[in-house]
């Protein structure tokens, strides 16, 4: 198939908006990425993520292979203290599943929402107790 | 019903037939003006699909550009750019390895 564009104008709107509003929520840096991703989806999903250069530490990275079907999800030394494993694999379970219906864009502005409700600071106890 | 071409052999008072089509007119009338109706009929359903951009379908090959947004030098708005070089993997830059992540395929 030729080269073409993967997003229409409208979606890569609504991607960088929820980008930023996912920035605007967290505090966290978080980058999507969308082409081929080669045969070792991880080291390359983590190259990408080290050129994200000063910001990589608190930076995630979405990594979308939509030819081979693979998602990698990539956080920050800084990032991971809010944005767990856990929370990263509930993200990426929201964008597979539209994904799996051919909606690249919605699901990744859903996992985007997915991991920003869950990219919260971890709660000290002693300040959040009531008075 | 069934002999009704019959009266149409005999002239009838006051009938005023006009004069025959030629073959090209019957052409015209009967087989290219309804194959232009059928022809824009078609269009209309199947056109808005033609016009619309490839979309992605699982299982089938990836066919664009990579995109990366809010990649590195994006700009300050968060706006999007593609990559033209696809990114060469530079040595210099080694992948931090204390962070985490998830993986999924679908």
């Amino acid at each position: 198939m030729p080269a073409g564009e993967a997003f229409s104008d409208r979606q890569r709107t609504d991607l960088a908006r929820a980008v930023r509003i996912a920035e605007n929520d967290t505090g966290l840096t978080f980058s999507v990425y969308v082409g081929t991703l080669g045969d070792d989806t991880r080291a390359r999903a983590l190259e990408l993520h080290a050129q994200l250069g000063a910001e990589a530490s608190a930076a995630t990275l979405i990594a979308v292979d939509p030819g081979g079907r693979q998602l990698e999800i990539v956080t920050g030394h800084e990032a991971k203290r809010w944005l767990d494993d856990y929370a990263c694999g509930l993200g990426a379970i929201s964008m597979t599943t539209q994904f799996t219906a051919g909606d690249l864009s919605g699901g990744i502005i859903n996992g985007l929402r997915t991991l920003s409700e869950h990219a919260r600071h971890p709660r000290t106890l002693h300040n959040d107790e009531p008075a | 019903m069934l002999t009704s071409p019959v009266f149409a052999a005999t002239r009838d008072d006051g009938d005023n037939p006009g004069p025959g089509l030629t073959v090209p007119e019957t052409l015209l009338y009967f087989v290219v003006i309804p194959a232009a109706i059928i022809a824009l009929v078609w269009l209309a359903v199947l056109g808005t699909s033609w016009a619309r951009a490839p979309r992605y379908r699982p299982g089938l090959s990836w066919w664009a550009d990579p995109v990366w947004i809010n990649g590195p030098s994006a700009d300050a708005d968060g706006s999007t750019r593609s990559l033209t070089s696809a990114a060469a993997p530079s040595d210099a830059l080694v992948a931090d390895s204390t962070g985490g992540g998830a993986r999924a395929r679908w």
